[in-house]
């Protein structure tokens, strides 16, 4: 999925571009090609964590601000919670749970587009 | 029949893995919460910090129990001097005029005039043993408490120390859910420096650097787990881990 955004580069994010000649859109792209519950869950201790620190960070200090269906999110975190355990149990390679963490996120995804979708024609 | 032993006070292992990770030891807990326990503040309805947390811990302990309200066995020699030195102090919080620990300390006058004609049946002794090194100083304050409820110290002191939990605490604040655990927000205050000596140097190991770091990466790893008990359970296990480590 592409999208153009526009953004806002602060002085020391793009002196720092400037010095390193790094594009700010490649730096962008790489920070949020690591942004993965599955790839994060499935391998806690790799070197592609910290974007999704970073994101849970977001979460929790936004928390008041992010609009989720929190019932939704419960159930979905379980099981997404309780599929990767009993998979990385069996295997210590972390590749069928991240393949099984995405299937929960697609889930999730699936169930929280059909209850926006509800909202607005219930109030059509 | 079964007796209780008083003398031997029990401290959770809860309690000295959150006293551990806050790097405070229980004497200084335990002192600051007996030092912060009053007549007056049990009688004042305003809030003054740490006094107030720590006389309503002992207040819903008492309450927990259930006792019938009965007399003091300990104050029934002095019982008219009892009364009027708690009407004297009921006085004192009605005053409008003079700042809390003013009043406080003019009430010490009053505890102490209870505290000298009643008989000691429950906290005979002002030194308590915490082990064969460690001694606590009950204030006649505590010490009136004690005898006025017929309880020991030692099961006040139990009392706090079992309803302190980190990981609970730090569950419901990242889950933001409200924490009604009122002596685990005095244990937070003192953690974080209230009635210390703040003045020494904290001193970190590389194991307790690398501790606090996992300990922030672990609160937002377990955003996952939405339920509190479970998440509660996972930050146990964690910061049992570490006190193990650190007692090794």
């Amino acid at each position: 999925m592409k999208t153009s955004i526009q953004l806002d580069l602060p002085e020391d994010f793009s002196t720092l571009c400037t010095i390193y000649q790094i594009k700010p859109e490649t730096f962008v792209q790489s920070f949020i090609n690591q942004v993965s519950f599955p790839c994060f869950y499935s391998n806690p201790t790799s070197n592609d964590r910290w974007a999704t620190y970073f994101f849970l960070n977001f979460l929790d200090a936004e928390e008041e601000h992010t609009e989720v269906n929190r019932e939704l999110e419960e159930h979905y975190l379980n099981l997404f919670n309780k599929n990767l355990m009993q998979l990385l149990a069996q295997n210590e390679n972390g590749t069928d749970a991240e393949a099984a963490g995405r299937k929960v996120m697609e889930q999730w995804l699936k169930a929280i587009l059909a209850e926006r979708a509800k909202y607005i024609t219930d109030y059509l | 029949m079964k007796k209780t032993n008083h003398h031997l006070i029990t401290v959770p292992l809860e309690f000295k893995v959150a006293c551990t990770i806050y790097k405070v030891t229980v004497q200084e807990v335990l002192q600051v919460f007996i030092d912060h326990v009053t007549l007056y503040d049990s009688i004042c309805l305003d809030y003054s910090e740490g006094f107030y947390e720590a006389t309503r811990t002992i207040f819903d302990f008492i309450i927990a129990k259930q006792r019938k309200p009965r007399q003091s066995r300990s104050l029934s020699a002095c019982r008219d001097m009892a009364v009027n030195c708690t009407k004297k102090i009921i006085a004192l919080t009605k005053k409008k005029t003079g700042e809390h620990y003013e009043k406080r300390k003019e009430s010490q006058l009053y505890v102490t005039s209870i505290y000298m004609m009643m008989e000691h049946h429950y906290a005979p002794t002002d030194l308590i043993y915490l082990d064969e090194n460690t001694t606590l100083q009950l204030s006649k304050d505590f010490c009136v408490i004690c005898e006025l409820n017929s309880c020991y110290p030692e099961e006040f002191l139990e009392d706090f120390m079992g309803r302190v939990s980190l990981a609970d605490c730090h569950a419901r604040q990242a889950l933001k859910i409200k924490n009604p655990n009122i002596a685990m927000c005095l244990f937070m205050k003192i953690a974080n420096g209230f009635a210390r000596d703040n003045s020494k140097m904290l001193q970190l190991t590389e194991l307790e650097l690398d501790f606090y770091q996992r300990m922030e990466e672990m609160r937002l790893e377990l955003y996952i787990i939405r339920n509190l008990q479970q998440r509660t359970a996972a930050l146990q296990d964690f910061y049992l881990s570490h006190y193990q480590q650190m007692n090794a």
